[in-house]
């Protein structure tokens, strides 16, 4: 009898304690990020989508051949001493954001962004072609890049 | 709302009698009727469905850390709206193997067994569909109908998951329906009526000290434990966690309607919220004072005595109280076990409202 009532008193007991530890979560403000509304918070030295100077790239190819899926494509024409990006394409299907493009590059121009996201309907459309100069993460000379990643950065 | 029902129905038999051009007879007024029932359904099961949904999806993601639904329509208000459509755009699948009458008709059972529950409610001075005489005992009887399709689905699914859950439904109602019922009779002897609305008036006047479950004061001895008794039976009664067995997703994947999908489905889906409401209305008719606000405002001679929207407001708060609270408790508990469940409503329900019913009678007499 006294067992009886003390599993009785038990699970009155628990069942309160459980629902004081889950209701007070209905008043805490929830943890979801709203995604593409609200960007998350991206650490300084992210590997994201390349940023890359094209005035300072003399198409030298040592990112093309470092890159071990080979998913940067240089095309270049040589006027005078100096080379002219026709085309610099990293292949996003193929990047597994490895950053070891940038370390063998001469004049550190490509760099790894904070970006990371990148959508697109067919696979063509997440092929990127950096020596175009309208592509958002092909800075001109002078401007200053954003988040380049500290440890590239050998002054 | 009987009231306002009638002279609707019979303006809608004279309008088709003139239409079709003949003299209003039955026939007018059972159509009149229909339509009447249907649309009071309408504005019953909408918001019912509609509001209980939403309300119990953004109380799981607020539990858990999350949103909830917040895309579709204003902060997600729609989304149940969209399911809604998506469930009557979904294919209706009736595998071949069923039975196919038992399994067509099983979702009718049990949406019916859960929507009529609202007829006995009295919702306000002068608000009630059907002010019956037995409502406690109707209300009971329609809990054990809903039951029946439950265990239709089950049986005429011809899967072993439809099959194990509607067997564990039959296990279960066997053993919360003794406790429920017998803690409903508490008040039923208390109040010396089986009428809703007499339990509802016996407990007028007075403010919280006349509702049954603190009568007087010592009558919470009795009370307090048949409320509870009442409340457990009542979650078990609607398939609520932690008494989901017959559901159980997490081991037989939806239990008695695994079989069921688009409307069908929904139509078993429903239910569950209304019958939640139901019994919360249920509920606070038998221990909380029904319509009567705990200041004693709306018992007789009070200021608001028979003031239809402050008992209205004071229903909605009680019942809406227990909705949210079954909806609390289901993101709190872990499923019982079966013999679990056996133990509490054989063992521990039964014993103590066979004692709350002996006590209610003593201190009736005394
Ligand atoms: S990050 Fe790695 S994979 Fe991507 S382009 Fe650079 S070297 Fe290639
Ligand atoms: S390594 Fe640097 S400079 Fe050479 S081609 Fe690549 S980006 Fe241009």
């Amino acid at each position: 009898m006294k067992n009886w009532f003390a599993r009785i008193w038990h699970g009155l007991k628990t069942t309160l304690i459980g629902l004081s530890i889950t209701v007070p979560y209905l008043f805490r403000k929830p943890y979801t990020l709203q995604y593409p509304e609200e960007v998350p918070d991206i650490p300084e030295t992210e590997r994201g989508l390349h940023n890359f100077e094209i005035d300072k790239c003399i198409a030298c190819y040592q990112c093309a051949k470092i890159c071990p899926v080979d998913c940067i494509a240089i095309e270049d024409e040589i006027k005078g001493k100096n080379a002219v990006l026709l085309k610099f394409e990293i292949d996003y299907t193929k990047c597994l954001f490895c950053a070891l493009c940038c370390e063998p590059c001469p004049t550190e121009c490509i760099l790894m962004g904070p970006t990371f996201d990148l959508v697109g309907y067919t696979r063509d459309e997440v092929i990127i072609d950096y020596a175009d100069r309208e592509n958002p993460r092909t800075w001109s000379a002078g401007e200053q890049i954003p988040y380049p990643i500290a440890s590239f950065a050998r002054k | 709302m009987i009231a306002a029902a009638q002279p609707v129905s019979t303006a809608i038999a004279d309008f088709l009698a003139e239409l079709v051009g003949m003299p209003p007879n039955w026939f007018f007024s059972a159509i009149a009727m229909l339509l009447v029932a249907t649309g009071v359904l309408m504005l019953v099961v909408t918001p019912v469905g509609l509001g209980g949904v939403y309300i119990e999806r953004k109380f799981a993601g607020r539990m858990q850390n999350r949103r909830g639904p917040n895309r579709v329509g204003p902060y997600g208000l729609l989304q149940t709206l969209a399911d809604g459509v998506k469930l009557l755009a979904k294919e209706d699948i009736i595998a071949p193997s069923t039975d196919a009458p038992l399994f067509r008709l099983a979702p009718y059972v049990v949406f019916i067994g859960a929507f009529t529950g609202f007829v006995v409610l009295p919702y306000a001075p002068g608000i009630v569909a059907g002010p019956l005489d037995v409502g406690v005992l109707l209300f009971l009887a329609l809990i054990a109908f809903e039951t029946i399709g439950i265990v239709m689905a089950g049986w005429s699914s011809n899967n072993k998951w439809s099959l194990l859950g509607g067997m564990r439904e039959v296990a279960q109602v066997v053993s919360y329906e003794l406790p429920l019922g017998i803690a409903a009779m508490c008040p039923v002897i208390a109040a010396g009526t089986m009428s809703l609305n007499g339990i509802t008036d016996y407990q007028g006047g007075g403010g919280i000290f006349g509702w049954l479950i603190l009568r007087n004061g010592y009558w919470a001895v009795v009370m307090v434990p048949a409320f509870l008794i009442f409340y457990v039976s009542g979650l078990a009664a609607a398939k609520r966690a932690p008494f989901d067995l017959p559901e159980a997703e997490s081991e037989l994947v939806a239990g008695f309607h695994t079989e069921y999908s688009g409307m069908r489905f929904g139509m078993f889906f429903l239910p569950e919220y209304a019958l939640m409401l139901s019994i919360s209305g249920v509920t606070s008719v038998l221990f909380l004072g029904g319509y009567h606000d705990p200041f004693g405002l709306s018992g007789p001679g009070g200021t608001f005595h028979d003031v239809w929207w402050w008992g209205l407001l004071w229903f909605f708060l009680k019942t809406t109280f227990l909705f949210l609270s079954q909806i609390c408790l289901r993101w709190t508990l872990p499923r019982m076990r079966i013999d679990q469940v056996m133990y509490l409503c054989y063992k521990v329900l039964l014993p103590a409202s066979l004692a709350c019913l002996v006590g209610t009678a003593a201190l009736r007499l005394l």
